[in-house]
C-alpha cells in the first residue's frame, strides 16, 4: 500500500512553526514535517518522517470491522427475551452477534423495544465453534456420566436408537417412551420435532413450566389461565409497581429499560419487595426488606388493610370476583342450585347448576351465567342470611365476610413479626397500592419458589383484584418468570400433537420414580393425596401409575438432569431404571454425559424457526446464517432422520402395527407409514415448511410468510383465544380485558376471579381463601438456601462460557452475609460446604453486605461439572409436593403447564462451613 | 544539542469533539456492553486481560484493581504530570482457562476448573457494594477511555504515538509507533490503556471510529440494552449531551481532579431512601453524598437535587423536559453522531432471501474512510 | 577501542562465552543517567521529576570482525534480573549499541540531518531490533532479519552479543561499517526491574572512538 499523506494537509500552524525554527529543526506533528536537509553522506533512510502519515495505521482496525454478510436469529433459551439478533459471518464463519434493534414501535404513545438482547446474546457464538460443541454422534461405551464415548455415523446412532426404541414399545408399550422438551416459545420448530414423532409413537411429553416452578399455581387457582401477562411496553401506563421477589434488572434484561421509562418518564413508582438489596433494588424508589418466606405475611396484611379501611373497588369486586357469592356455614361449601333443587340441570356438575349471591332488592339471586354484566343488580358483599334448601335451613354468608374473618388478625402488626418489616410500612403500601391507579405487581420466583406458593399468589392477586387493577393497562399482577407462553399456540400444538397425546406433570414424575417419598418428611401427609389424585387420574403418572417404571428418556434443548431438584437421588433411583436415554445437542451438558447417545444438534445460527414471548407482542425468526456445523443436524431434521430410520426398522422386524388407547380413543398405529406420518406426505419435511405451518396454522400469525419475519419483526395480528384480550393497534398488550371490559365469565368455576376455593382437599387443609401458612421447616438449619437466577446464565446456559466466566470468579459461589460468615470464620474466596440433610455442595463463600442474615443466596444453573463429586447447587433440595396442587376440582384439571404440583425448592434450610 | 520542539498542541487539538452521556440510572450492570467491545475488537492472544469497555460495581476496587487511588493525570492546575502506577498482572486478575475437553468429553469425571485459581478479576466484586444490610448501596459503573480534551497519554508519550483525531477527537494509539513503553498506562489516570503482552504495545479504545466514520455509534452504545448512552459531540449546542452536560448540568465527568477534562460524562445515581431496622424509609440518603462528590466532583449534590426536582415533576403528573430527554422514546435518539447516521443500512439490515451479502466488501482502502 | 578481526564463524560469535572473546580488548563504558530534559513528553516532565534511574552505569563493550560479520558484546552487572514483560509493570532488561550514520551525530538519539542507527536487544525475547532515529521519539525498527542477538545470564551479570553484516548493502537502514576504517559506537543499558525504558536509562554521554581492524 502507498504510503498516505494526511490528506488535510499542514496546518498553518505547523508551516508557521517549521518556517520560524528553520530547516535545522523538527516539527513533530500529525501533519508534513518540514523537509530539512540531510547533512550526511549521501545516505538516505527508508523512511521519511516528514511523510509519517496517522491514517495509516488506523487501517488496521478498519480491515478488522469487515464482514461477508449478516443473517437474522435469535436463541433458544428460556429467559423471555425472544430478541432479535444479527448474526455476522466472515469467511463463511460466524464471527459475532449483535442485536438487531429493529423493532418497529407499537404505536406513537409507547416506547420501542430496542436494542433487546443481553450479554449472553452477545457472546452466544462462543457456541457456535467452541470446545463444548457436540460435533459428532456419540455413544455411550463406559458407564453413565463416565465420559466414555465411542463415535458413531448418523445411520448406525439413529440404528441403534430405532431398535432399542422399538424393543420398548413392543416389550413395555409406548407409554415408556418419554419425553422432556421445555418452552416451545423459544423454538415451536425444534419443539415439535421430537413431540411430533413421540406422539406419533405413542409417546409422553413431559411439562416444565410446573416442574421448574415458574407456573404460580394461583394463576389459574383465582383466573383459570395458565398465566396471562402485559407485555413490558406496557408497564410505562402504570403508575405504582411493585417488583415483588422479582429481580427484573437480572432476569428482564431487554426489558428493564421499560421499567426505568415507567419510572423517569411515566412517573411510576417503583418499589422492590426482596430480601437481598438486589440489581432492582439499585434503581427502585423504594427498598424494601422482608425476611425470606414472608411475603405471603406482608401480602394477606396489606389484603387486609384495603379491606378494613374500606380502600377496595367495590363495584369492580360485586361484578368481577366471587367475593359476593354465597357460601355454606354448615360444610363450607359454595351455595349451589342443586342445594336448593337437587332436579337442577346439570347437578352433577362441579358447579351444581350455578351459584348464588344477595342482592339488595331481590335477596338470594342466581349469579348470571352467560356475562359478568350485572345489570341493575347490586349484591350485597358482607352479608349473613339463612336459606331453605332441599335439606333444610342453613346459614349462608358471602366469600367477603369470610375473607374479612380470615383477614382479621392478618394486621400489618402480625406482619410484622414474620416478615421483620414495620406495620407502618405495610400499611403505607397498601394504601398507596390501592389509592393509585393503575398499579402493578411484577410477581417472580422470590415468591413463587416457596411450597405455599399457590396461597402468596392468591394474597396478590386478591390485593390487585379489590384494588380494581386486573385487567386494566398499567395494572395487574404480571408474572413472567419462564416463556411459557407461546403466541402461535394453535399452529404448534398441531404440529406436535398431531394425534391424541399423553402428558405427564414432570414434578411428579421426577418425585415418584426417583423414590422421593422415602426420604421426604412430609410423605406420610402427602400420601393419602398423592395416592389418591393418581388412582383417580386426576394426575397422570407414567408408565403405569403407582407400579410402573420408566424405560426410555429423550431430551433435547434442555439440560433436564442439571436443573432437577434432588438431582442426586434422581442420579441414584431414576437413572438406573431408565433402559434408554438420547439427548440431542449443540453444547455437551451435564445431561448428556449421563445419556445414552448424544446427538449433534444445529445451534441456533443454523437453522430456521420462531420464537416469541409474552415480554413483547412481536414474533423474530431464526435463520440458518450459515450450514450445520461439522455433523450437526437441525431438530426437525434429526427427528425426521429417526422417524424413517424407525419405520426401517419396523418393517425390517415386522413390527409395525399396534393400537394405543388414549384417553379413551383408540389410535391405530402403524409404523410403516411413520416417516410419511411425520413429514404429513412430504409438506413438512424441511424446517420452514414447519414453520410455516404453525404460522398459517395460527389466529395470531395467519397471513405472515417467513421471509416477512426475516424482514424485520412482526406484530401479532390478532390474540387468540389462548389470549385473555384483543390485541390492539397501537397499545400494549395487557390482559384479561375480554373479563374486564369484556364482561366475559372467567374460565372459572364460578366465572369469576375466584379466591375461594371449596375444593373437599382446600376445605380439608384450610386453604379456601388465600390465608397464612409459614414456610416449611424441614430442619433445624440455622440458613435459608435462596437459589435464584444469575443475570449472567440462563439457566445452565452459558454457565461455563468462557467470555463470562471471566466476569465471574470462574468457579461456583455461595453469598454469605459478613455477619454469618463471621460466625462461622469463613472468609471471601474460602471454599465452604452448603449443606444439610439432603446433601451438600462445595463452592467458593463470597461474603456480601447486600446479603440478608440468615440467608445463603446460591445462583442455580452451574453445571454439575463444576462441583467436586457432581453436586451441584441442587445437592440440599429436595422436592416436596403440595398436595393443593394435585387437586381436580372444576377449573384445576390437569392440562401440561396449566395445572400440576410445582417444583418448590426455597424452603430449605441449610448451614454453611469452610470446606 | 536542543531537544527539537514537537509540537504536541496539534496532536492534542481537534476541531470537534465526540463524547459520551451514560445514565447511572438505568444501568443495570449487565455487562453487555463489556462482551460488545471485548467480541469486537479485543479477543486476541495477549489481550486476555484487556477490557476496554467495562463495567464496575461502585463502590469497588475497579479494574485494574487500586483505581481508587489517585493515578496519574495532572496536577489539579494541569500544568503538570502526575506518575501513575503501573498496574500489576494481579491487579488485573488471573486470566483463567478452562479445561472443556477433559470435563466434558474425557473419562475421568474431571471437574470443570479454571487452570489457576482466580484472585481477581474484571468485575470480581460485583454486587457487593458497601454498607450495613439492608442500607447497603451500590451502582454499577460503565468505563471507557475517556478521549479526554486534556489527555495525558497523549502528552505522555514520547513517540508521539498518542493522537487526537482531528475532525472528532477521538484519541487514538497508533499501533505502529507504538514500542510499547506505558508511559501512557502510567499516565492515565483511569488506567484506560492496556498492555498487550503479546504484541508488546499497548491498546486503547478506539470509539469504534470504522463504525462511526461510516455513522455508526461504538457498540458499546448500540448494544447497550439499558438504553443508558447518549452518543454525539459534546461542542454541538444542538445535541443532547450538550443539553445533558452544560444546559442541565446532569452529566458529570468521572474523577474531574486529574485535569484531564474527560468527554464521557455521567448522570448520577439517585437510589432508594435508607430505611431503619424495620424496613421503614428514613428519608436520608442511601448513598453517602461525599463518596458520589469523590467520583464526580461538587457538581454532582446539585445534579441529584435537579434530577429529584424532575422526577418529582413527572411523580405528580407533570411534564419534565429532562426526564424526557433522558428517557428517549425512539432508541435510535440516543445517537447523534456529526456523520449522518446510517441506520437503516446497519439496524436490522440483512441478507435478503437471495442471500447476497449485504455488506461492504473485504477490501477496503483509506480513501473510502475520509470524513 | 578496536574491534579486532577473527577466524571465527558469526553464528559462533553468537555464544558469549565463546573464546574469542576472551582476545577481544575490552572498552569500559562509563554510563550516566539519560536526562529528563530531553524527553519529548509534557507530561513526563512533571511526573517523573526527581525521580532516580540510571543506575547501571558500567559497562564492558568489546567488538569483533570476520572480515564478513561485525560482532559486539556488552556485559553488565544486574543483581535482579528481568526477563518478562508479561504484566503491565514489567520491562525487560535491555541493551542498546548505538553508531552514528554521521560522524558525531547528536548522542541524543540523532537529529534529522545527522541520524544514528542502534542494535536493541530485550531480554524479554522480543527482538533484537536493528532501529534508525532522527532524534528522541522518532526511532524506527528495521524489520529485515539482517541483526541477530543472543543473550546470557551468568554470575549477576549478562553478557549480550549482537551480529550482523558488516556492510548489509542497505546502507539506508545499517550504518556499512568496513574493515580498516574508523568510526564511533555509544551504548544504553535499561534495568528492567526499574521499569526503565525508553530514555528513562542510562547511557553514554559522549561517542567512543572504534577502530575497526583492517
Amino acid at each position: 500500500m502507498p504510503e498516505r499523506r494526511w490528506s488535510r494537509g499542514p496546518s498553518r500552524r505547523t508551516v508557521l512553526k517549521g518556517m520560524v525554527l528553520g530547516t535545522g529543526s523538527l516539527v513533530l506533528g500529525r501533519f508534513r514535517w518540514l523537509p530539512a536537509a540531510r547533512a550526511q553522506d549521501s545516505l538516505q533512510p527508508s523512511w521519511n518522517p516528514a511523510d509519517y502519515s496517522y491514517t495509516a495505521w488506523e487501517d488496521l482496525y478498519r480491515r478488522q470491522w469487515v464482514f461477508d454478510a449478516a443473517g437474522r436469529s435469535t436463541h433458544s433459551v428460556n429467559c423471555t427475551g425472544s430478541c432479535s439478533w444479527k448474526v455476522l459471518v466472515k469467511n463463511g464463519m460466524v464471527w459475532r452477534d449483535e442485536q438487531a434493534a429493529d423493532y418497529p414501535a407499537i404505536g406513537p404513545a409507547l416506547p420501542d423495544y430496542n436494542p433487546r438482547g443481553c450479554q449472553k446474546g452477545a457472546c452466544a457464538s462462543d457456541y457456535q465453534y467452541g470446545r463444548q460443541r457436540v460435533k459428532y454422534p456419540l455413544k455411550r461405551v463406559g458407564e453413565r456420566g463416565e465420559g466414555r464415548w465411542q463415535r458413531l455415523t448418523w445411520d448406525q446412532a439413529l440404528s441403534e436408537i430405532a431398535d432399542r426404541t422399538l424393543d420398548i414399545v413392543e416389550r413395555y408399550g409406548p407409554q415408556y417412551l418419554h419425553a422432556f422438551t421445555p418452552i416451545p416459545a423459544m423454538s415451536p420448530v425444534s419443539y415439535a420435532s421430537g413431540s411430533r414423532l413421540m406422539n406419533l409413537l405413542g409417546g409422553v411429553s413431559f411439562t416444565f413450566y410446573d416442574w421448574y416452578c415458574d407456573l404460580p399455581p394461583g394463576e389459574p387457582i383465582t383466573w383459570g389461565v395458565q398465566t396471562d401477562s402485559a407485555e413490558s411496553a406496557d408497564w410505562t401506563n402504570s403508575r405504582f409497581i411493585i417488583a415483588w421477589g422479582s429481580n427484573v434488572n437480572a432476569t428482564r434484561i431487554p426489558d428493564a429499560q421499560m421499567l426505568q421509562k415507567a419510572r423517569l418518564r411515566g412517573g411510576a413508582r417503583v418499589v422492590v419487595i426482596g430480601t437481598e438489596y438486589n440489581p432492582t433494588s439499585v434503581h427502585a424508589d423504594q427498598f424494601v426488606p422482608v425476611r425470606p418466606g414472608s411475603d405471603l405475611a406482608v401480602a394477606l396484611a396489606m389484603d387486609q388493610v384495603v379491606l378494613s379501611e374500606d380502600l377496595y373497588d367495590a363495584a369492580y369486586v360485586k361484578e368481577q370476583t366471587d367475593l359476593p357469592l354465597l357460601v355454606r356455614e354448615d360444610d363450607g361449601r359454595f351455595l349451589r342450585a342443586v342445594d336448593l333443587d337437587p332436579g337442577v340441570a346439570n347437578a352433577d356438575g362441579d358447579d351444581g347448576g350455578g351459584f348464588y349471591l344477595w342482592d339488595r332488592r331481590r335477596g338470594l339471586t342466581a349469579v348470571p351465567k352467560d356475562g359478568l354484566d350485572l345489570g341493575d343488580l347490586d349484591p350485597v358483599l358482607d352479608a349473613r342470611h339463612e336459606v331453605q334448601t332441599a335439606a333444610g335451613t342453613v346459614g349462608v354468608t358471602t366469600v367477603f365476610t369470610l375473607l374479612q374473618r380470615e383477614l382479621a388478625d392478618k394486621t400489618p402488626e402480625w406482619a410484622q413479626q414474620q416478615s421483620g418489616l414495620a406495620a407502618d410500612t405495610i400499611r403505607e403500601l397498601a394504601r398507596e397500592f390501592a389509592t393509585t391507579r393503575p398499579a402493578m405487581i411484577i410477581h417472580g420466583n422470590g415468591v413463587n419458589q416457596w411450597y405455599h406458593n399457590d396461597l402468596a399468589n392468591r394474597a396478590m392477586i386478591l390485593l390487585v383484584a379489590l384494588t380494581g387493577n386486573v385487567g386494566k393497562p398499567g395494572g395487574g399482577f404480571n408474572h413472567y418468570v419462564g416463556q411459557e407462553k407461546i403466541w402461535p399456540v394453535a399452529g404448534w400444538k398441531a404440529l406436535s400433537y398431531p394425534g391424541p397425546q399423553r402428558f405427564q406433570n414432570t414434578t411428579l414424575w421426577t418425585y415418584w420414580h426417583s423414590e422421593m417419598q422415602d426420604v421426604d418428611p412430609l410423605w406420610p401427609e402427602l400420601k393419602p393425596y398423592l395416592e389418591t389424585a393418581v388412582e383417580k387420574g386426576w394426575m397422570p403418572l407414567w408408565p403405569n401409575g403407582l407400579e410402573g417404571e420408566p424405560k426410555a428418556l429423550f431430551t433435547w434443548r434442555a439440560n433436564w438432569l442439571n436443573q432437577a431438584k434432588g438431582n442426586g437421588r434422581v442420579l441414584a433411583k431414576l437413572i438406573p431404571k431408565l433402559d434408554l436415554i438420547v439427548a440431542l445437542d449443540f453444547r455437551m451438558s451435564s445431561t448428556d454425559l449421563y445419556a445414552d447417545y448424544v446427538l449433534p444438534a444445529a445451534t441456533w445460527a443454523e437453522k430456521f424457526d420462531l420464537s416469541s414471548t409474552d415480554l413483547t407482542s412481536f414474533l423474530i425468526p431464526f435463520t440458518p446464517v450459515v450450514a450445520p456445523f461439522a455433523e450437526a443436524k437441525t431438530d426437525w431434521q434429526a427427528f425426521r432422520a429417526l422417524a424413517a430410520t424407525i419405520e426401517l426398522r419396523a418393517k425390517a422386524r415386522g413390527f409395525t402395527a399396534y393400537d394405543d388407547v388414549i384417553d379413551g380413543t383408540t389410535v391405530h398405529r402403524d409404523l410403516g407409514t411413520l416417516h410419511d406420518q411425520f413429514t404429513e406426505g412430504g409438506k413438512l419435511r424441511l424446517d420452514k415448511d414447519a414453520a410455516q405451518f404453525i404460522l398459517d396454522g395460527s389466529e395470531e400469525t395467519k397471513g405472515y410468510l417467513f421471509d416477512d419475519l426475516v424482514e424485520r419483526p412482526r406484530r401479532f395480528k390478532a390474540a387468540s383465544e389462548h389470549w385473555t384480550s384483543d390485541l390492539e393497534e397501537g397499545k400494549a398488550y395487557a390482559p384479561f380485558q375480554r373479563y374486564v371490559q369484556g364482561k366475559r365469565p372467567w374460565p372459572t368455576l364460578t366465572g369469576r376471579q375466584q379466591f375461594y376455593i371449596d375444593a373437599p382437599w382446600y376445605r380439608e387443609l384450610g386453604v379456601m381463601l388465600p390465608t397464612f401458612k409459614p414456610p416449611l421447616e424441614l430442619s433445624k438449619h440455622p440458613l435459608r438456601l435462596s437459589t435464584p437466577h444469575y443475570r449472567h446464565t440462563i439457566h445452565s446456559s452459558w454457565a461455563i462460557d468462557l467470555t463470562l466466566q471471566r466476569l465471574q470468579w470462574g468457579e461456583p459461589f455461595v453469598f454469605l452475609n459478613p455477619d454469618d460468615a463471621r460466625d462461622r470464620a469463613v472468609e471471601d474466596h474460602d471454599w465452604v460446604r452448603v449443606f444439610n440433610d439432603n446433601g451438600a455442595t462445595r463452592v467458593r463463600a463470597r461474603v456480601h453486605p447486600a446479603v440478608t442474615p440468615g440467608q445463603a443466596l446460591l445462583f442455580q444453573g452451574w453445571e454439575m461439572v463444576q462441583f467436586e463429586g457432581r453436586h451441584n447447587f441442587q445437592a440440599p433440595i429436595s422436592i416436596h409436593i403440595n398436595p393443593t396442587q394435585l387437586v381436580r376440582y372444576g377449573h384445576l384439571q390437569f392440562k401440561p403447564n396449566y395445572w400440576g404440583p410445582t417444583g418448590a425448592n426455597r424452603d430449605t434450610r441449610v448451614d454453611v462451613e469452610k470446606a | 544539542m536542543p531537544v527539537p520542539k514537537l509540537d504536541k498542541d496539534e496532536l492534542l487539538r481537534s476541531e470537534h469533539q465526540l463524547g459520551m452521556v451514560l445514565d447511572l440510572n438505568k444501568c443495570i450492570g449487565c455487562q453487555t456492553c463489556t462482551v460488545a467491545c471485548k467480541t469486537l475488537w479485543t479477543g486476541d492472544a495477549g489481550q486476555e486481560a484487556t477490557y476496554w469497555m467495562n463495567v464496575e460495581t461502585r463502590p469497588g476496587a475497579g479494574y485494574p484493581r487500586g483505581l481508587a487511588a489517585p493515578n496519574g493525570g495532572w496536577t489539579p492546575d494541569g500544568q503538570r504530570g502526575v506518575r501513575g502506577r503501573l498496574p500489576t498482572a494481579e491487579d488485573y486478575g488471573t486470566t483463567y482457562r478452562f479445561n472443556d475437553e477433559d470435563a466434558l468429553f474425557a473419562p475421568g469425571q474431571a471437574r470443570f476448573a479454571p487452570d489457576v485459581e482466580p484472585r481477581w478479576g474484571v468485575n470480581w466484586d460485583e454486587d457487593k457494594g458497601a454498607g450495613v444490610y439492608p442500607n447497603t448501596f451500590l451502582f454499577y459503573l460503565p468505563r471507557l477511555c475517556n478521549h479526554c480534551t486534556h489527555p495525558a497519554c497523549v502528552a505522555a508519550c514520547p513517540r508521539n504515538a498518542l493522537y487526537k483525531r482531528d475532525q472528532d477527537g477521538i484519541v487514538l494509539l497508533d499501533q505502529e509507533r507504538c514500542h510499547g513503553y506505558r508511559f501512557c498506562v502510567e499516565a492515565c489516570p483511569y488506567k484506560k490503556i492496556y498492555w498487550n503482552h503479546v504484541a508488546k504495545v499497548s491498546q486503547k479504545c478506539i470509539f469504534c471510529y470504522p463504525r462511526v466514520d461510516e455513522g455508526i455509534a461504538t457498540a458499546c452504545s448500540t448494544q447497550c440494552v439499558g438504553q443508558v448512552r447518549f452518543v454525539g459531540l459534546v461542542d454541538d449546542p444542538k445535541s443532547p449531551l450538550f443539553a445533558l452536560i452544560h444546559t442541565w448540568k446532569v452529566a458529570l465527568p468521572l474523577l474531574p481532579g486529574h485535569g484531564t477534562q474527560p468527554n464521557v460524562y455521567y448522570v448520577p445515581p439517585t437510589a432508594p431512601e435508607a430505611v431503619d431496622a424495620d424496613g421503614r424509609p428514613t428519608g436520608k440518603r442511601r448513598i453517602p453524598l461525599s463518596y458520589l462528590q469523590q467520583l464526580f466532583g461538587d457538581g454532582v449534590g446539585p445534579a441529584l437535587d435537579t434530577l429529584e426536582t424532575e422526577l418529582g415533576k413527572v411523580r405528580r403528573g407533570e411534564t419534565s423536559d429532562l426526564m424526557q430527554l433522558l428517557t428517549v422514546q425512539r432508541y435510535l435518539d440516543l445517537f447523534t453522531l456529526p456523520r449522518a447516521p446510517n441506520n437503516d443500512a446497519w439496524f436490522g439490515a440483512f441478507a435478503g432471501p437471495g442471500g447476497a451479502p449485504h455488506h461492504v466488501p473485504a477490501e477496503r482502502t483509506p480513501s473510502e474512510t475520509e470524513p | 577501542m578496536q574491534a579486532i578481526r577473527v577466524n571465527v564463524d558469526r553464528t559462533a560469535l553468537l555464544d558469549p562465552s565463546h573464546a574469542a572473546w576472551g582476545d577481544a580488548p575490552a572498552q569500559a563504558m562509563q554510563l550516566v543517567k539519560a536526562p529528563l530534559a530531553m524527553q519529548p513528553s509534557p507530561w513526563m516532565q512533571g511526573a517523573f521529576e526527581g525521580l532516580a534511574w540510571g543506575a547501571l552505569t558500567r559497562a564492558e563493550l568489546r567488538l569483533v570482525h570476520n572480515g564478513e560479520a561485525l560482532a559486539a558484546r556488552a556485559s553488565w552487572a544486574v543483581p535482579e534480573r528481568a526477563e518478562r514483560s508479561l504484566g503491565a509493570n514489567e520491562f525487560p532488561d535491555a541493551c542498546a549499541v548505538m553508531f552514528p550514520f554521521v560522524r558525531d551525530a547528536s548522542i541524543f538519539m540523532g537529529a534529522e540531518d545527522a541520524w544514528v542507527n542502534m542494535w536493541l536487544w530485550r531480554a524479554d525475547g522480543h527482538g533484537p531490533f536493528a532501529v534508525t532515529a532522527a532524534g528522541i521519539g522518532t526511532s524506527q525498527r528495521v524489520d529485515d532479519g539482517v541483526l541477530e542477538a543472543a543473550g546470557a545470564y551468568r554470575d549477576g551479570a549478562w553478557q549480550v552479543v549482537w551480529t550482523r553484516a558488516l556492510d548489509p548493502g542497505n546502507g539506508r537502514d545499517h550504518v556499512p561499517l568496513r574493515p580498516g576504517t574508523r568510526w564511533q559506537v555509544s551504548l544504553a543499558l535499561w534495568h528492567g526491574a526499574r521499569a526503565e525504558r525508553a530514555g528513562i536509562k542510562s547511557f553514554s554521554p559522549t561517542w567512543t572512538e572504534l577502530e575497526i581492524a583492517g
